[in-house]
């Protein structure tokens, strides 16, 4: 669709075909206006009782958006990469086991083949992404495209400034480096699946040749409304023998670093409670990982 | 903004609001009632479609981003007057109750056949995982599902009985 600058664009939707011309767009529009990945969060906008009259950008036209790259020493993802494309293209690839559950696992099918990477970072107010923790954990970092330039920035860096930059620049590309490590996603549901879980927990690990952990990396989600490093396990965790270390039982000690949330899928305390739980199944899925590679 | 779009197999066009979900358009401007408006978040599966092929949930796809799409509904699932393979294996276990989960039950499960002809009954399950039913306890559906393992064309397959 032709686009003049600063002027607004009549329809309420407006398909864009390039990164430029979205961020045109959005310039013109204003502070009502939103870029349109999946659909997944903003579509549900009436369950949330909040208005839907906002112009929309969608960026589902952009091919340069939609690529997956897969080196050796890193995958590089556009940011309407689905979670089922993504989880397709992570087959295999053992120290990226945790993003393939991450992607794999989250909502359901159907959701899953609309909801893009970069949706899952930038929804702000989702407390319960599953992609996002996960991509900290892995400490990735993210090309973000303005009308001026690009930049990358730690994703972390990101997530704690999103909110000042969203109409001025646009997720492109996410890279998550490949250090050999092992990585592991764990969710805790109410059901089986098809839910947002009560909690999440990712974890990027490594271990010495002797089995003690010399590394991790530990982000939690959904038990607070933005993910976070659990600092304190990570910080007790490196040293231990993993074949003899209880980790629930030392997660226990440093659950009350979360200042849990209470919402109608389930109470604070209960998301703190299933954290050491989600911990031990973490690291048991890593250790047996390692063991697996040093047979 | 006029949206061009296929809808089983028809040219169609919409020319409302492109934010308007594809489930509010097939409902409520296009008549096609089949497939059903329940969550209206996600969750449910109700509402599932075929878009170009790929089963999504329409109260979550805006109209305006289909421009060109191929929309296949339950209506179009099967040729008029004929089941496809798994609408009649439904009907042969005896299935459905209510009946407000089934559309897309029945467009879930034919494209996941249609990739997987040969399914565990956890991978049924695992692909079921955003189609909930409140009436079945969905073990008949799953068996209706494993009563066709072999079958390579679900879709627009003239029903044939199938005996376990």
């Amino acid at each position: 669709m032709q686009t003049t600058p600063d002027k607004i664009p009549s329809s309420p939707l407006v398909l864009a075909n390039s990164v430029d011309e979205a961020l045109t767009v959005l310039k013109s529009a204003g502070p009502n206006s939103a870029l349109l990945a999946g659909g997944t969060w903003l579509m549900r906008a009436k369950a949330r009782q909040e208005p839907m009259d906002q112009l929309l950008v969608s960026l589902s036209r952009i091919k340069e958006l939609q690529t997956i790259e897969i080196n050796e020493d890193a995958i590089n993802l556009g940011s309407m990469v689905t979670h089922d494309s993504l989880s397709k293209a992570l087959v295999g690839l053992k120290d990226l086991a945790g993003l393939f559950q991450a992607a794999n696992k989250s909502a359901n099918p159907a959701v899953r083949r609309m909801a893009t990477i970069g949706g899952n970072i930038c929804t702000t107010d989702f407390p319960a992404a599953d992609i996002l923790p996960m991509l900290l954990s892995l400490e990735a970092t993210v090309k973000l495209q303005s009308l001026s330039g690009s930049r990358n920035i730690p994703l972390a860096e990101f997530v704690a400034n999103a909110r000042q930059s969203m109409n001025e620049e646009l997720i492109t590309n996410i890279h998550i480096p490949r250090c050999g490590r092992f990585s592991s996603h764990r969710r805790m549901l109410m059901r089986k699946a098809g839910e947002y879980p009560v909690a999440n927990l990712s974890l990027c690990t490594d271990f010495d040749p002797t089995g003690i952990v010399n590394y991790a990396r530990i982000v939690v989600g959904s038990v607070e409304t933005r993910p976070k490093h659990w600092i304190g396990l990570e910080r007790a965790i490196v040293g231990a023998h993993i074949a003899t270390t209880d980790v629930k039982a030392l997660a226990m000690s440093y659950v009350d670093e979360f200042d849990a949330r209470d919402d109608t899928d389930a109470p604070g305390w209960y998301r703190k409670r299933m954290l050491p739980v989600l911990a031990a199944r973490a690291f048991q899925g890593a250790a047996s990982e390692y063991n697996r590679s040093t047979r | 903004m006029t949206v061009s779009l296929a809808i089983n197999g028809d040219a169609s066009t919409y020319e409302g609001d492109p934010r308007t979900s594809l489930l509010d358009a097939l409902r409520s401007h296009f008549r096609l009632t089949g497939t059903k408006a329940v969550c209206t978040e996600g969750f449910c599966g109700a509402c599932t479609v075929h878009v170009n092929g790929k089963p999504i949930m329409a109260c979550l796809q805006p109209i305006g981003v289909l421009d060109g799409a191929e929309i296949t509904t339950i209506e179009g699932i099967a040729p008029i007057d004929e089941l496809n393979a798994i609408q009649q294996a439904f009907e042969d276990f005896d299935v459905v109750q209510c009946g407000m989960c089934f559309p897309g039950m029945v467009m879930s499960l034919s494209a996941f056949l249609k990739e997987n002809p040969h399914p565990g009954r956890d991978d049924v399950k695992a692909a079921m995982t955003g189609n909930i039913c409140r009436c079945t306890g969905y073990e008949r559906i799953i068996d209706a599902l494993m009563s066709l393992q072999g079958l390579e064309q679900v879709s627009s397959q003239k029903s044939e009985k199938v005996t376990r």
